[in-house]
């Protein structure tokens, strides 16, 4: 069963994915000794699927196709019996975007892991990572957007819910019965869900070192969004990069904050809440009459715990006031590590030019030189027009008279 | 007599100066043209303050940073001073000057009449406006700090400057003294009614008000959590030691000015306030000013009494927690006035560096990456 096999995980976005990537990011070499190879050498394999699927990353740009040839490549070069890849990327792939991985792994016995959690904890989580990221709404006109919506049609409940997800990918798995991991937040339970999931021996992955992500508490996640949404109004419309690093003030919070990290994401409005439960029941219901293979307590997937009547009608002013020593924190180290990348890329060495616009890439600035001179050719147009040739030195007119 | 003649506005900070100045450079046309009267400033700017700089032969009131300007930039506006029959020049570092350096300034306009025109606010006003600036332009020290260092004369050497601009009766002694009290005219501003200010300097320059008015300003106050967040951060960085880093055209001081036009602050949020315990002090000195008003007999336009008013006093409270939208807006501002000096769309309309500029910065690229490539 295990020769020639590959596992894709495909997410989606938070249910526990950078838990699963940093897990068997650590465990390489363990993995390797039972001939499990995670393809590669990053984290997480992010650029290949934005190749694959011509997405844009963050930056605003859409990786090289090499970098998908390139794990195609690694993939049948690998010895291991079983190879594993992972991107929640992968999530948003289209039908032709699975003709090509169908084509390109026909070789391998494919196998397909989508990791879940009730929609309820991933809706406010993904709305928190948006804000972060990207010029976003508040949390309770986005929710109240994706309602709007409820179908299959709309991005994010295509990725996000498992039936639309496992419907889709089915036609990659070799069995056409792919596996859903539940996870949990025992780390050991965690750890051996995932070796069952991938066909891995038991025992081989250790969770000592797995990965947590500092969830940002309310105050932190506003501050990320104006902060996002007010850099694209100040003409940055895929934020701000030194080179290829990203400044963004949530890496920083993330680093230092408040001492207490908030257990749970942002609380949804009570009567949200409650919609989004019925979503998880039908989207449960649906995966019951399919043929999958589970691991882990199918059960989590719907909360089961009270939601509070009277809800969470709007968060507090208090919520969103943020301690005066970390703002400014966030403030200053944000300055700091502009100066600092810009030293470390060594700019001001190559003279003041690259001291003045060390932050724009090529490409824009060649961009530029081309609006320039559209804009020039216009105005030469315009003031033609207003002032049009005298019509005996009109060229046509001259051309005219000399033929009569 | 003389047939030439100089006003001179010295400020000093604060008492609505940029007003002044951004309507006497609006309307400099209008001046020379229909008044004979010619607006001198440095160049493309709208005061004199560089030239003023250039005359002293020291930098800006920043003296961690600045550096000196040019003595071409005073020869330029002594010589149109000297050449015109009448002129304005307005720049509130005169009102910096020493005794010696006021006299010097005498000795160099001496083939003109001179008029003096002051400004002033209620002090309390001034001195809070003052701090403002100051927490702008880099490291400050606390609101409380600093109007009892202004008031009671013990700042730092570094503000000794910004102590001795305060003193406004012996600023006043200072130029009577030389050019004689039938020289100075003092304009007193309103903060309720803003024309009066102008009102004062059209009577004192001798022109229509119509001259004066008509240009609007938009310079909003900082708020007090966005005034102690900005020196929390400067605080931040000057403890990291990365202020000298940001020594490239004072783009640190753009921060606040970044945030004022960027962010439209709630109502409810609470304003600068004068602190309430010194209030006695500043009280002492306006009185002291207005006597040595009436003891000198300087010529008033406006309301002298409205100096002692006591307008915008209370207690600030400690800031312990800011808005995060706030922090957000800081963030921003801070990010792009020091690390991103302009935003590509900017390049794109054709704003900013210049085409050719941008051709060579591509070329450099090229030639960097050359030796890469063909090891390829």
């Amino acid at each position: 069963m295990r020769e020639k096999t590959l596992v894709i995980h495909i997410g989606p976005h938070k249910t526990g994915t950078t838990s699963l990537q940093r897990l068997l990011y650590d465990n390489r070499k363990a993995l390797q000794q039972v001939s499990v190879d995670y393809v590669g050498s990053r984290l997480n394999h992010h650029l290949e699927a934005l190749s694959l699927m011509r997405r844009e990353g963050l930056d605003g740009s859409v990786p090289a196709a090499q970098h998908w040839k390139r794990l195609v490549r690694a993939v049948e070069e690998s010895t291991a019996q079983v190879k594993i890849i992972s991107s929640e990327h992968l999530s948003y792939a289209q039908p032709s975007d699975l003709d090509r991985i169908v084509n390109a792994f026909s070789a391998f016995h494919v196998r397909v892991l989508v990791t879940a959690r009730p929609l309820e904890r991933v809706v406010p989580s993904l709305w928190s990572h948006f804000a972060q990221i990207r010029e976003f709404p508040e949390l309770r006109p986005w929710v109240e957007s994706l309602f709007d919506g409820h179908g299959v049609d709309n991005s994010v409940w295509a990725s996000q819910r498992y039936d639309y997800l496992v419907e889709r990918w089915s036609v990659v798995d070799a069995a056409s019965e792919p596996t859903v991991l539940v996870p949990t937040l025992n780390h050991v339970e965690f750890a051996r869900n995932v070796e069952a999931a991938c066909w891995i021996p038991r025992g081989t992955l250790h969770p000592g070192r797995t990965f947590e992500n500092p969830r940002l508490t309310q105050s932190e996640v506003e501050f990320s969004r104006v902060f996002e949404t007010a850099i694209r109004n100040s003409g940055y419309p895929n934020g701000v990069y030194v080179g290829r690093r990203r400044i963004a003030p949530s890496r920083v919070m993330r680093s230092q904050g408040p001492s207490a990290r908030p257990q749970s994401s942002t609380p949804l409005d009570a009567d949200q809440a409650l919609m989004l439960r019925e979503v998880d029941r039908e989207v449960g219901s649906r995966l019951e009459s399919m043929s999958l293979r589970w691991i882990g307590d199918r059960r989590e997937l719907v909360l089961r715990d009270q939601v509070h009547p009277g809800g969470r009608k709007q968060a507090a002013s208090e919520d969103l006031m943020l301690p005066l020593e970390q703002a400014t924190f966030v403030t200053a180290s944000l300055i700091e590590d502009v100066t600092r990348y810009r030293q470390e890329a060594k700019l001001r060495r190559i003279g003041p030019l690259f001291d003045q616009i060390p932050e724009v890439r090529a490409l824009p600035l060649v961009r530029v030189l081309y609006r320039r001179a559209v804009l020039n050719v216009r105005k030469v147009l315009m003031r033609v027009a207003r002032y049009p040739l005298p019509s005996n030195q009109h060229p046509k007119n001259r051309q005219g008279s000399h033929e009569g | 007599m003389k047939d030439r003649r100089v006003i001179l506005h010295i400020g000093p900070h604060k008492t609505g100066t940029t007003s002044i100045q951004l309507s006497l450079h609006r309307k400099r046309h209008v001046l020379l043209r229909q008044h004979s009267i010619e607006y001198i400033s440095d160049r493309q700017r709208i005061n004199a303050n560089l030239a003023i700089h250039a005359f002293r032969g020291r930098n800006s009131q920043h003296v961690e940073y600045g550096s000196i300007p040019a003595p071409s930039l005073w020869e330029y506006v002594r010589e149109r001073a000297l050449h015109a029959p009448h002129s304005i020049i307005s720049a509130e570092s005169l009102s910096r000057l020493g005794d010696e350096e006021v006299d010097r300034l005498r000795t160099e306009l001496r083939e003109t009449s001179v008029q003096i025109v002051v400004t002033m606010r209620p002090l309390t006003r001034m001195v809070v406006s003052q701090w403002q600036q100051i927490v702008q332009n880099g490291p400050a020290p606390s609101l409380d700090e600093f109007a009892e260092g202004v008031l009671r004369g013990n700042l730092g050497a570094a503000r000794s400057e910004v102590a001795s601009g305060l003193q406004h009766d012996l600023v006043i002694r200072r130029w009577a003294r030389v050019f004689g009290v039938d020289s100075l005219d003092l304009v007193v501003a309103n903060d309720e009614d803003p024309v009066q200010l102008f009102r004062g300097l059209a009577e004192a320059v001798n022109v229509p008000l119509s001259v004066m008015t008509g240009s609007k300003v938009a310079n909003r106050s900082l708020t007090w959590f966005e005034a102690e967040l900005i020196r929390g951060t400067f605080a931040q960085l000057a403890r990291n030691g990365r202020l000298p880093l940001l020594d490239q055209n004072r783009r640190f001081a753009r921060i606040a000015l970044g945030l004022k036009t960027g962010r439209k602050p709630p109502a409810s949020e609470p304003k600068i306030k004068f602190p309430t315990h010194l209030t006695t002090e500043v009280g002492h000195r306006a009185d002291a000013f207005i006597s040595t008003v009436h003891e000198l007999g300087i010529r008033v336009h406006g309301d002298l009494s409205s100096l002692a008013r006591q307008d915008g006093v209370g207690v600030n409270l400690p800031v312990e927690h800011v808005p995060a939208e706030l922090a957000a807006h800081a963030a921003r501002s801070g990010l792009l006035s020091v690390g991103f000096a302009v935003p590509i769309t900017d390049l794109e309309s054709g704003r900013g560096w210049t085409s050719s500029s941008v051709v060579s910065t591509l070329a450099h690229r090229l030639f960097r990456r050359f030796p890469t490539m063909m090891r390829r």
